[in-house]
């Protein structure tokens, strides 16, 4: 048997050896039976696309602080309001100091961002800041003196409590001040709470849960620090009292939980996205503007009259959207200064369901070396362009009825004319083509969705046609 | 279940290198390609004998047979193609065919083969980086319960029926790179290093039944042994899924497409004339005449949609010499020689195939296991215009089990 195995081996060693198919063999080969040894490209723009939908979305659901940057203030058109959820109880000696107690003061502190304010993509002449920033302070307060209170609080989960903030009703309110003053290289900063609060909070008698919103509309900047209440840059709640000695309620408890919630201006404007939300608009396209033009491109199909309807008989390579663009309205902004990328998704199937799925970007070097990338907004030039590859093959394929796809803004971009599109290490150094962190700036799409677009199509066909 | 099917993709991945046929069924295994009927030309499926094990064509043989054979069949071929100066070599290994039969005295033979009927496979890639790449991988396999039995009173009469389950799969991928000539070098970057495959793959089965029959007459005489078959015709239906492919995961949502390729029904008949005493002279014939082209398995391009086809003949002529059984003889005495031509016309139009081997049995220790060797060569020869002529050689081994399982001591 092993001599059998042997004589197998030998024989097909020997015969992939000794034998090789020509160099044009294989292409010979597909040729006689019909077939092309590459797929023929064929490009085409299709002129005057209008869109039949646009929709501006703007969501506001509370946004969890699971990650870092926690953020109060404001930023073009939009302000950002704090939620925290804090619940601790008082050992008896800090109770019996609040009894006692000559006055009693309650403050938050915060930890600056700072890996955003040292970042060296910030721009230099943002800080300091400086700004007495009037802040809305609203609360919700309840007392108990029973042991499992707080493990009761515990058992509310994350989402019931974000659901509950959408329409949280304040039991209290007042107005403190803000002192802010931060320069480069500062880590913490301190807010005062208002004394009403204080006063509410001095009647405590074991455990306290307090629900704390900030709000400031009127903030000259919007602020970012350290939200992820698990680490040790957690902001925290801080209660101390003053008689004979001064009494701090230890440890300072960090909230159980946090959270942003986006409050945009009334009058804020409809046709404008904001980078670091979930800002998106859908734009949708009818068939009747792309099928038509494609069809007229290629002619009938051997296999025409084959299967149960989905076109196979091209594929869309590449498609890109051009659109206009308008950097210098006026209510575009910018707090980092730098180009933004600007992402697509498009609308597709999904085992019967639509999902949005994201597009992949093909790099066009030569245009990225010399105009660099070409799906910024606030950079050179004044067209945007869009890769929609994915949405243009499903839209073809399944001959449906409109083309949707959705576009947000995405992180700044670094390296406007760097064709990498990832970062990478040169000599040692890592070459950052994204600043890791969103712009909260605002852009008004207006010019881009109101005038005519250009979809240029790069297509391959099975078709006979050599056309 | 599953095993069945894990066993079947397995096997599928070993296969034939012929590329004649490829759009349509693919290459054909005739006679479940064992390596005993191959050593001698394929012929003597009139042949009896204690343990000549099942015969797809003949179904009545196995009557005749004492013995349990457990039969396993092994295959590497390579074929050169050429044709305009341009030529492309394949080889590949298969199992076309497992056979197991079981005698049961009076009560008649019954046994059972899996054979990879139709193969076409091929895996070929040009040269240069965005070269094209073309694949079939493709089976049509078919397990074929047997029974046969002697008629009462008329024992050198034998009746023999098959029924044929078909199931097996078939892909076909052609991989390519963009051809930029119509392209502005403005716009070249768009599909630069995209490779696109034109996929589609499906499976097979029969059409509104659950299999196709065969039946045999045969005779054993002392000297001359004959035997006459008829396999019904049936329809193969191969339901497709059309695509185009830029990745396994990133794909078009397929187009569904049923081909049905009407397949005829075949004439068999077969002659073993005995010599002497282990001296055999064997000669076979079988015949289908096909009324439609095939459809092929993907059009596309420039692609023609159907192969054409011919009636499809073949007639085989073949000598064995039979080793004395004793196992106290000499050993070169103990091995069965074979020697056999044949030929056949291919179901494709205007192909056909010129072939002779030379095989031997060699019996390994007392009990009657044998291992069979047979070296075939030939050659295709094509007037049809997409088809190339090839030459082709192989090497098949078969290994073969026999018991007296349930057999009383006589």
């Amino acid at each position: 048997m092993k001599k059998l195995c042997f004589l197998f081996v030998f024989a097909a060693l020997l015969t992939s050896c000794i034998f090789d198919s020509d160099d044009a063999g294989v292409s010979s080969w597909l040729s006689d039976h019909g077939l092309p040894d590459s797929y023929k490209v064929h490009v085409f723009d299709i002129e005057n696309i209008k869109p039949s939908s646009v929709e501006f979305g703007k969501n506001v659901a509370p946004r969890l602080i699971d990650s870092m940057e926690f953020f109060l203030g404001k930023s073009a058109g939009v302000s950002y309001d704090m939620y925290m959820d804090v619940a601790f109880a008082a050992d008896t000696t800090f109770i019996k100091s609040l009894k006692a107690a000559d006055s009693t003061n309650t403050f938050m502190s915060f930890f600056w961002f700072w890996k955003l304010y040292n970042n060296k993509n910030f721009p230099k002449d943002s800080l300091p800041f400086k700004e007495d920033m009037n802040v809305q302070v609203s609360w919700k307060l309840e007392f108990s003196e029973k042991k499992k209170f707080l493990d009761s609080l515990s058992k509310i989960s994350d989402s019931v409590w974000l659901a509950s903030l959408s329409d949280w009703e304040a039991d209290d309110s007042d107005e403190a001040v803000f002192e802010i003053s931060m320069k480069k290289g500062d880590s913490t900063t301190f807010m005062y709470l208002p004394s009403k609060l204080t006063e509410q909070l001095s009647k405590m008698t074991y455990a306290a849960h307090l629900q704390l919103k900030l709000s400031a509309p009127k903030a000259e900047h919007l602020y970012c620090f350290f939200g992820n209440v698990s680490s040790s840059f957690a902001p925290r709640f801080n209660f101390y009292t003053v008689g004979d000695s001064v009494n701090y309620l230890k440890p300072s408890p960090p909230p159980y939980r946090a959270a942003n919630v986006l409050v945009y201006d009334e009058d804020e404007c409809e046709t404008c996205l904001h980078g670091g939300s979930r800002d998106s608009v859908v734009i949708s396209i009818p068939s009747e503007q792309i099928l038509p033009a494609i069809q007229e491109f290629y002619e009938k199909y051997p296999l025409d009259n084959k299967g149960d309807g989905y076109d196979v008989r091209q594929t869309v390579v590449l498609a890109q959207l051009t659109m206009a663009r308008d950097d210098a309205a006026s209510s575009n902004a910018t707090e980092f200064g730098l180009p933004i990328q600007v992402v697509v998704g498009s609308f597709v199937d999904s085992a019967g369901t639509e999902v949005r799925r994201m597009e992949s970007y093909r790099l066009n070097k030569e245009r990225i070396l010399e105009d660099g990338h070409q799906n910024l907004i606030f950079h050179e030039g004044d067209s945007l362009s869009l890769q929609i590859t994915g949405g243009l093959r499903e839209l073809v394929n399944l001959e449906k009825d409109s083309l949707k796809i959705v576009v947000k803004m995405g992180y700044p971009f670094l390296q406007e004319k760097d064709s990498t599109y990832t970062d990478y290490i040169a000599n040692g150094d890592t070459n950052y083509v994204f600043m890791n962190y969103f712009d909260h700036g605002r852009y008004d799409f207006s010019k881009s969705l109101e005038n005519p677009m250009t979809l240029k199509l790069w297509m391959s066909s099975k078709r006979k046609e050599e056309n | 279940m599953k095993k069945f099917a894990a066993l079947l993709g397995v096997l599928a991945s070993l296969s034939f290198g012929s590329m004649i046929g490829i759009d349509a069924l693919g290459e054909e295994q005739v006679m479940g390609g064992t390596a005993s009927a191959a050593g001698r030309g394929f012929s003597g499926n009139a042949k009896t004998g204690d343990s000549e094990g099942l015969s797809v064509v003949n179904p009545a043989r196995l009557a005749f047979d004492k013995n349990v054979v457990f039969n396993l069949n092994f295959a590497l071929e390579m074929d050169a193609a050429s044709k305009s100066g341009h030529h492309m070599l394949t080889n590949g290994m298969s199992i076309p065919s497992f056979n197991i039969s079981f005698p049961m005295g009076d009560f008649g033979a019954m046994g059972v083969s899996l054979w990879q009927h139709y193969s076409s496979n091929l895996n070929e890639k040009a040269s240069g980086s965005d070269a094209a790449k073309i694949e079939y991988q493709g089976s049509v396999y078919e397990l074929v319960p047997t029974y046969a039995i002697r008629i009462p009173y008329l024992r050198s009469v034998s009746l023999g029926a098959a029924a044929h389950v078909v199931l097996g799969n078939i892909s076909r991928s052609l991989t390519l790179g963009p051809d930029n000539s119509a392209v502005t070098e403005e716009d070249e970057w768009g599909t630069r290093h995209t490779k696109v495959s034109d996929f589609v793959d499906g499976t097979w089965e029969i059409k509104n039944h659950p299999a196709y029959y065969a039946a045999a007459l045969q005779y054993r005489g002392r000297q001359v042994s004959y035997f006459f078959s008829y396999t019904t015709g049936y329809t193969l239906k191969n339901d497709l899924d059309y695509d185009f492919r830029y990745s396994e995961i990133d794909t078009l949502v397929p187009t569904s497409y049923s081909r049905e390729i009407k397949v005829p029904a075949m004439f068999a008949t077969g002659i073993s004339y005995r010599l002497f005493k282990r001296h055999n002279i064997m000669l076979d014939l079988q015949w289908r005449a096909w009324d439609e082209d095939i459809e092929n398995i993907a059009g596309s391009w420039t692609m023609p949609n159907y192969t054409e086809t011919q009636s499809d003949f073949m007639a085989s002529v073949g000598y064995q010499l039979d080793g004395v059984p004793l196992f106290y003889e000499d050993y070169w005495k103990r091995i069965n020689y074979r020697v056999g031509a044949w030929y056949k016309n291919w179901y494709v139009k205007d192909v056909y195939e010129v072939g002779g081997s030379v095989g031997a049995g060699f019996p390994m220790g007392r009990k009657g296991t044998t291992v069979d060797l047979a070296l075939q060569g030939g050659k295709r020869f094509s007037d049809a215009k997409t088809e190339w002529e090839e030459s082709f050689f192989a090497i098949r081994i078969g290994l073969t089990g026999i018991g007296t399982w349930g057999q009383s001591r006589r």
